[in-house]
């Protein structure tokens, strides 16, 4: 949501050796399939723990999704999915007539989409939020382009977050087993009480809202108990430092976007995340401040809000790119 | 060719007194256009000025021709691409036509995923995004593309291993 929405930039770059890679690949590649049953995925983790590298290659990995996002646009698709020309065999063709202007436009092409989760008991598409209630009375709100998995028995009550993210409010369990939500980084475990998980690229962020959550990092030794109000990154092996929970955490539950004083080009990014298509900003505006509540599932519409009280026009090309420019 | 020496502005410079015109005579053949034949000689001189040395060079035109071919053929591709997406559009129904800004824009973005898709055949192409974005399954890809699914996954791991090698490097 909005309070980091340029996340998910600090993978390491470093390339692995080919083996990691092509250990990764296969994984990933299987994980697609969609055949993936609970014993291959603790060899995943188990394969994913062994090494920095293995976590380094898989988050690498996971980065690529967000570059091809122009591609989303069918006639962008059209065009790469052409076969290359022979550059060779056109030297001394004339070209059209092309204007290379020197400045690019930020493009919003911040969304990660993690390997499809054909496996997973609930998904959400790009745009779209749906709510779950589960057999102890928790309700759950899945977020856009999320996948979670419900994994009850008669000792606890699990969910696996795959993907995206999830407002949770538990239920009252007659039989008191521990409400535990599973991440790829870690484990939380609910204190009775209302909360926020979110996937991101480096980890799990979670943020209480009401009573308290226990969180214990994958590699991590002991639960540490994190206080309503408070919101923090769980890593695989450390919890980042403790943050106050903004206000307005949770409007995304409500179908809101709460803006207060933020970069232009961010809130851009953050509509577009739950918007299919391309959305341009003009980066001479990119870094205008802007303030507001907005229809996080309306970027028409919020821009269109937007523009009325500031200097900006929303121009639509197509149903696949807006494009967002000074007045 | 010898061992490189250490680049001067000044040997630059001759390069550019030297050549450059001729540079541009050869250029303007190519591409048929005056202005992007001067626009390309700058870009072939502001590439030489990024490389940290310059080799001693016996054929200096021959090397100039080739960093300038190589300038050449991004820039077909990128015409190409760009010529394919104006196309496309039109055929898809858009009547929209983007500014030449908003063109540029475009075609920067798919310029630089065709370079992150490199080699891959329009075939492999094609089953990665349908995998990546589109989350169609093996077997739906291999339907649409006509091949079996054993290649659909050779496919996607030939895309993930080219992006990959495109955004990082090669494994070391």
């Amino acid at each position: 949501m909005l309070y980091s929405p340029l996340r998910g930039t600090g993978v390491n770059v470093r390339p692995v050796s080919r083996q990691v890679l092509d250990q990764a690949i296969d994984w990933q590649v299987r994980l697609e399939m969609g055949e993936a049953s609970q014993d291959e995925l603790s060899a995943l983790q188990t394969w994913l723990a062994e090494h920095a590298e293995h976590r380094r290659a898989w988050e690498q990995l996971n980065g690529i999704n967000q570059r091809l996002r122009i591609a989303e646009q069918p006639a962008a698709r059209t065009a790469l999915l052409r076969p290359p020309s022979n550059g060779r065999r056109r030297l001394g063709q004339s070209a059209l007539a092309v204007a290379f202007a020197g400045v690019l436009g930020l493009v919003a092409i911040d969304r990660y989409i993690p390997v499809r989760y054909v496996f997973a008991d609930n998904v959400t598409p790009t745009g779209e939020q749906r709510t779950l209630m589960l057999p102890d009375h928790t309700r759950i709100v899945l977020g856009s382009r999320s996948a979670l998995d419900v994994r009850f028995d008669e000792e606890e009550r699990r969910v696996i977050l795959l993907a995206g993210e999830a407002f949770i409010e538990t239920g009252h369990d007659t039989t008191s087993r521990p409400f535990i939500v599973q991440t790829q980084a870690g484990r939380l475990r609910a204190l009775g009480t209302r909360f926020l998980v979110e996937e991101e690229s480096r980890g799990s962020r979670l943020t209480v809202l009401q009573s308290a959550v226990a969180a214990q990092p994958r590699f991590g030794l002991a639960e540490a108990v994190i206080p309503q109000g408070e919101q923090v990154l769980m890593m695989a092996d450390r919890l980042d430092e403790l943050k106050n929970a903004p206000a307005s955490a949770d409007a995304w539950v409500h179908g809101m976007l709460v803006v207060d004083n933020q970069p232009l080009g961010d809130v851009v990014a953050a509509l577009s995340r739950e918007r299919t298509g391309l959305i341009t900003v003009d980066p001479a505006i990119a870094k205008l401040r802007v303030t507001g509540t907005f229809p996080l599932h309306d970027a028409d519409q919020a821009l269109r809000a937007l523009a009325l009280n500031t200097p900006i026009r929303v121009e639509q090309h197509t149903r696949w790119w807006l494009a967002v420019k000074p007045r | 060719m010898a061992t490189g020496e250490i680049k001067t502005a000044p040997e630059l410079n001759v390069l550019y007194r030297n050549h450059g015109d001729w540079l541009t005579g050869w250029l303007r053949r190519q591409t048929g256009c005056i202005q992007r034949a001067e626009d390309l000689r700058q870009d072939t001189f502001v590439r030489l000025l990024a490389k940290p040395e310059l080799p001693t060079m016996r054929e200096p035109r021959a090397f100039l021709t080739q960093i300038a071919k190589g300038l050449l053929i991004d820039h077909y591709r990128r015409a190409s691409l760009e010529r394919s997406y104006l196309e496309a559009l039109s055929t898809l129904g858009d009547e929209h036509y983007p500014s030449a800004e908003e063109l540029a824009m475009i075609t920067e973005a798919l310029a630089e995923l065709d370079r992150l898709l490199g080699k891959l055949s329009s075939k492999a192409r094609a089953a990665f995004l349908y995998s990546r974005l589109d989350g169609l399954t093996h077997p739906e890809i291999a339907q649409r593309l006509g091949v079996s699914v054993p290649r659909v996954r050779q496919y996607i791991a030939q895309g993930l291993q080219q992006c990959y090698i495109a955004l990082y490097g090669e494994p070391v």
